[in-house]
């Protein structure tokens, strides 16, 4: 059976001649597995979610490259389909839930617009489905938070609140963008099983992008690891975490990672070695390209 | 409940740099302004108990709202408390006014968590460094800023540069310098790690140990990450909702933590292996 979502050849840019951003990007997402995208920031983990949502920034460029959900090759589309069919079958977690919410209008309408707007669902009915998911992510009194303002919710609520929504019309693929790098680490911890939960119940696949390897490590199957917009290794999760898989940077990454239970052993700077090794192919790459495209 | 531990150099005449008894810090509630009257205070600090020994790294660990900064900003009497007193080096610096904290100022340093807010944006990292020195009358002011530039591995090349032009590992590499050319009794350490990428926090935490051991520097080191904290400091502190749950020597707290609260903290990191019960064995 073919991927959910396969990425081939992405090439992002910035203008026409500007810096390229993402550099022969090719990722698979599985149906129902939740695939990590980790690296460090800059690395282009949030251009990638842009590129597949269709919200590129207006001075960058999708230069080549093919996105492909559930078989249906979303460049061939014209721009309102592209626009239903991911509004239709994807979703978003994003990083910052107050930052994504409306400060002015009531939580409420905020997560019903979606199933209203996109999939034609009357109010009453979406309002009924919220309330049925506010339940399922452990929301306590959920018709007031419904009727709530996003200040008047902690960020561990809001988060929960986003990620009711984002589930709610039950799309194939949720784009989760750094969903708990706010967080404290108990209530990152309580969302992550959560997000766990709901992914496994409902079936639904997930780009988990994040900068921390113990989060992926707790919650992927399989990952790809991004360095100055291009995917340095993608393996299955055991592979990489085993010591002797993906890229040397990937591994480095890991070690990089603070430990309490091996303080000396952790926290350990990424060789510039490796840093050396990739900038160079990079601009070897760079030069390549830029001979076909400059 | 407060368990207190003694610390590794307890009562062995390692002498404390702060004695901290009994510390409140309140503010008036301005969501609960009454029509007549004061506003009702909300307490942020609730009798806190802790020393923190001299030429020592103390961490101070619990959830955003704890109260960490709180206590930090009263370490260097960037506010005064409303309760309690706080010996510095066998000094009551409780409620002494601006006039008498002045010649303090130099002993007292801050290293930010976001460099950029704390550097001026319009002055190249020489002055920046540099200026403190002046202020407190220090001769030879550049040379000791280019020595402090070279200590945080910058190098002097850096000096004729402006913030928006280094990255953030390098920004903090100029706070850090900013702090230690003045040669503080005690440098007060904010989440200084926090926004940094992983690469960049790890070269960062290994220039702080250097610097620690070399310099000697006494630091309380403030974080919300308990791994951070286990690899630098000697004891910890752990805070919840403005009272001290913890403390003791760093190794101790974190193998054989006593509150159960700090086995929850330390249970929710997520440590980079592959654990199928993590997420949904309770802490
Ligand atoms: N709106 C934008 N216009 C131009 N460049 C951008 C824009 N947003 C991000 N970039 C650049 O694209 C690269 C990747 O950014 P991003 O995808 O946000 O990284 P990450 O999410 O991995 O931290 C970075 O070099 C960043 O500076
Ligand atoms: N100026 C202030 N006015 C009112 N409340 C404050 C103020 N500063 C901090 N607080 C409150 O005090 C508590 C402790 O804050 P803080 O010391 O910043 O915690 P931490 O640094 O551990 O995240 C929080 O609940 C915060 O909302
Ligand atoms: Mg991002
Ligand atoms: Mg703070």
């Amino acid at each position: 059976m073919s991927a959910l979502l396969d990425i081939q050849g992405l090439n992002i840019r910035l203008g026409r001649r500007g810096p390229r951003l993402l550099r022969d990007v090719s990722l698979r997402v599985q149906r129902g597995e939740v695939h990590g995208l980790v690296g460090e920031s800059g690395a282009g983990k949030s251009m990638i979610g842009k590129t597949i949502a269709g919200l590129l920034p207006p001075t960058v460029r999708q230069v080549s490259g093919t996105i492909t959900l559930d078989g249906t090759d979303l460049s061939a589309l014209g721009k309102h389909k592209r626009r239903r069919m991911i509004g239709a079958r994807t979703a978003i977690i994003p990083q910052d839930p107050l930052s994504a919410l409306n400060p002015c209008r009531r939580v409420g309408p905020q997560v019903t617009d979606r199933l209203v707007h996109i999939l034609g669902w009357d109010r009453s009915r979406a309002e009924a489905r919220a309330l049925e998911l506010f339940n399922e992510v452990s929301i306590r009194a959920p018709e007031r938070v419904l009727r709530a303002y996003p200040h008047e919710l902690s960020g561990g609520m809001r988060q929960r609140v986003l990620i009711a929504a984002a589930f709610a019309a039950e799309p194939e693929l949720i784009i989760a963008d750094e969903p708990t790098t706010a967080l404290d680490v108990t209530v990152q911890r309580q969302i992550l099983r959560l997000i766990a939960d709901m992914q496994a119940r409902h079936g639904t696949a997930l780009l988990f992008v994040t900068h921390d390897m113990g989060v992926v490590a707790k919650i992927c199957q399989s990952v790809s690891v991004l360095f100055a917009g291009t995917v340095v290794s993608q393996t299955p999760v055991e592979a990489l975490f085993a010591g002797d898989g993906g890229h040397p940077y990937a591994r480095a990454l890991i070690q990089a990672t603070p430990r309490y239970d091996a303080p000396d052993d952790s926290l350990l700077p990424v060789p510039p070695s490796i840093i050396e090794g990739l900038r160079h192919d990079i601009a070897a790459a760079d030069a390549a390209w830029g001979n076909g495209h400059g | 409940m407060i368990l207190q531990r003694p610390t590794p150099h307890g009562g062995t005449g390692m002498a404390d740099l702060f004695t901290v008894r009994d510390l409140h810090l309140s503010l008036p509630d301005l969501n609960a302004r009454p029509l007549f009257g004061a506003a009702p205070r909300i307490d942020i600090l609730k009798g806190l108990n802790l020393t923190i020994p001299a030429g020592q790294v103390t961490g101070i660990v619990g959830e955003s709202g704890s109260g960490k900064s709180t206590l930090g900003r009263c370490l260097i009497r960037l506010l005064e408390p409303t309760g309690g007193q706080i010996d510095f080096d066998g000094t009551d610096i409780t409620h002494l006014g601006p006039a008498r904290l002045a010649p303090m100022r130099r002993d007292l340093q801050m290293i930010f968590q976001d460099p950029m807010s704390s550097l001026n944006p319009r002055h190249t990292v020489g002055r920046i460094v540099a200026d403190p020195l002046r202020v407190n009358g220090i001769d030879s002011a550049e040379a000791r800023a280019l020595e402090a530039l070279d200590r945080v591995q910058l190098g002097r090349d850096f000096a004729g540069r402006y913030p928006h032009q280094l990255s953030g590992g390098q920004r903090q590499r100029v706070g850090i310098a900013r702090a230690i050319a003045l040669n503080p009794r005690f440098i007060l350490c904010d989440e200084i790690v926090s926004g940094l990428d992983v690469s960049t926090q790890a070269q960062i935490m290994v220039l702080l140990e250097n610097l620690v051991a070399e310099m000697k520097l006494t630091m309380a080191f403030i974080s919300h990450d308990l791994s951070v904290i286990r690899r630098l400091c000697d004891t910890v502190v752990v805070l919840r909702a403005g009272e001290i749950v913890e403390q003791g020597p760093t190794p101790q707290v974190f193998d054989t933590p006593a509150h159960p609260y700090t086995a929850e903290l330390r249970a929710a990191i997520p440590l980079p292996e592959i654990d199928a019960g993590w997420l949904h064995n309770p802490a």
